[in-house]
């Protein structure tokens, strides 16, 4: 009897370490503290395809211009092609979108974001939730439903010297947040590995300039997120 | 029983060892990234691309101010912008069912000015801002710091910003010793306890 309950915990313990010793473990956008003690706020995307059972995100980028709309095809087909449950479609009135696109003025961009020379924005990700208020912070998203029905992504309408891995990159980049994928670089929060874990939602991993299509890292975590198998 | 002990022994050797070669791993990823250019994250989800002054003149011609002074106040602001009609940020956020405006949020550092090194000034007061969500990527600022500020002014704002996150800011100690935040390339590190009169007179011969 002792034996077998030992065996039990024994086991369990076992689990517990190989299951906190490798990368099964989803970044959410939002979050505070640090270490271990890091307080997550959940947020799902709602949206599915009802005959699929696939994560359903309908673009509108009727409000998408320049270099933006030159490699937007690229990213979207990089995440649709992807072995993410997902569908990443365009459209422009039916179905609705729930996510839009657009290459904000100049005049609002530099009063939002006011860069000095050696900094640059390149894009932001408003998430909706399903009462249709705006998450953009750890507060809004605490306050929130927690349950996304949309996306708002915006991007600088004149970025200096940006390549167009950097176009790609960014968007690609902002697509994952709409599914609420959080960042992987950040060293307060179990930081993803851009050598043996490359990930398109780690700032390291976009520093080694490789790729810009969503990586195993993405896949594993949406599918965890959501309970895909 | 030894063979469950020699079990979970087994278990957290491989977990403690995983650990201890992905964090080595990320130190020497992280180490091997490119000191011209980065892209960063704020709090709030922000994609920011860093580029980093290839020396002093780099830094000094890109600040249209420069002064030492002192952080005497700091305001926490909330400020609502208005989405103005039929542009694109006003249309996607209608799509939404959401309000016409958008709030920026950070804080004003009030800077009592002790000296002009670069450009000119007015007042004897400086106001400089920071966006809430980049604080983190900025060196601690604490009223009372007594720091060479390089700034830029922002019109669509009407205030001053920094330059440069880290290497816009060089702390003056007590002792009146420079200690500069940013320590990528030689020139930065060189300026490391000299006095202020000395890094004043460096920047007064580069800019």
């Amino acid at each position: 009897m002792m034996t077998k309950k030992l065996t039990i915990l024994l086991s369990m313990f076992t689990l517990f370490a190989f299951l906190t010793s490798t990368s099964a473990f989803a970044h959410e956008m939002y979050f505070t503290g640090s270490g271990s003690s890091v307080t997550e706020i959940k947020l799902r995307w709602t949206p599915k395809n009802s005959s699929t059972g696939r994560l359903k995100i309908l673009i509108n980028k009727q409000s998408l211009t320049g270099t933006w709309a030159t490699y937007f095809e690229d990213a979207r087909t990089a995440w649709h092609s992807s072995a993410v449950p997902g569908e990443f479609t365009t459209t422009t009135t039916t179905p609705a979108p729930n996510t839009y696109m657009a290459t904000t003025t100049q005049q609002y961009w530099d009063t939002m974001y006011p860069d000095g020379p050696f900094t640059e924005t390149l894009g932001v990700t408003d998430l909706y939730d399903t009462n249709g208020s705006a998450i953009n912070s750890y507060a809004t998203a605490s306050a929130s439903t927690k349950q996304l029905k949309g996306a708002n992504i915006y991007l600088n309408p004149s970025p200096n010297s940006a390549s167009a891995f950097t176009y790609r990159f960014t968007m690609s980049h902002e697509l994952g947040h709409v599914l609420a994928l959080g960042h992987s670089h950040l060293p307060q929060y179990k930081p993803a590995n851009p050598n043996t874990d490359p990930s398109i939602m780690s700032y390291d991993y976009y520093a080694l300039g490789l790729s810009y299509l969503p990586q195993n890292h993405e896949v594993r975590e949406v599918k965890e997120m959501y309970g895909y198998q | 029983m030894k063979k469950y002990v020699l079990i979970v022994s087994a278990a957290l050797a491989v977990t403690v060892y995983s650990s201890i070669e992905l964090s080595k791993t990320k130190t020497k990823a992280a180490d091997e990234l490119s000191v011209k250019s980065r892209i960063v994250e704020t709090t709030s989800g922000r994609l920011i691309q860093i580029l980093d002054p290839q020396n002093l003149k780099d830094l000094v011609s890109h600040s249209t101010l420069i002064v030492k002074g002192q952080i005497i106040k700091t305001d926490y602001v909330q400020e609502e912008i208005q989405l103005i009609e039929g542009t694109p940020e006003r249309t996607v956020v209608e799509a939404q069912g959401g309000r016409p405006t958008h709030i920026r949020s950070g804080t004003n550092y009030t800077i009592s000015v002790s000296d002009v090194i670069k450009g000119q000034l007015g007042h004897q007061e400086v106001t400089m801002y920071i966006p809430e969500d980049e604080i983190n990527l900025r060196p601690e600022l604490k009223i009372g710091d007594e720091l060479i500020f390089n700034l830029a002014f922002s019109k669509p704002i009407g205030r001053y910003i920094d330059v440069h996150p880290i290497a816009g800011y060089l702390k003056v100690n007590d002792d009146n010793k420079v200690r500069p935040m940013f320590d990528k390339g030689k020139e930065f590190s060189n300026l490391n306890n000299a006095s202020y009169d000395e890094v004043k007179k460096m920047i007064e011969e580069v800019k």
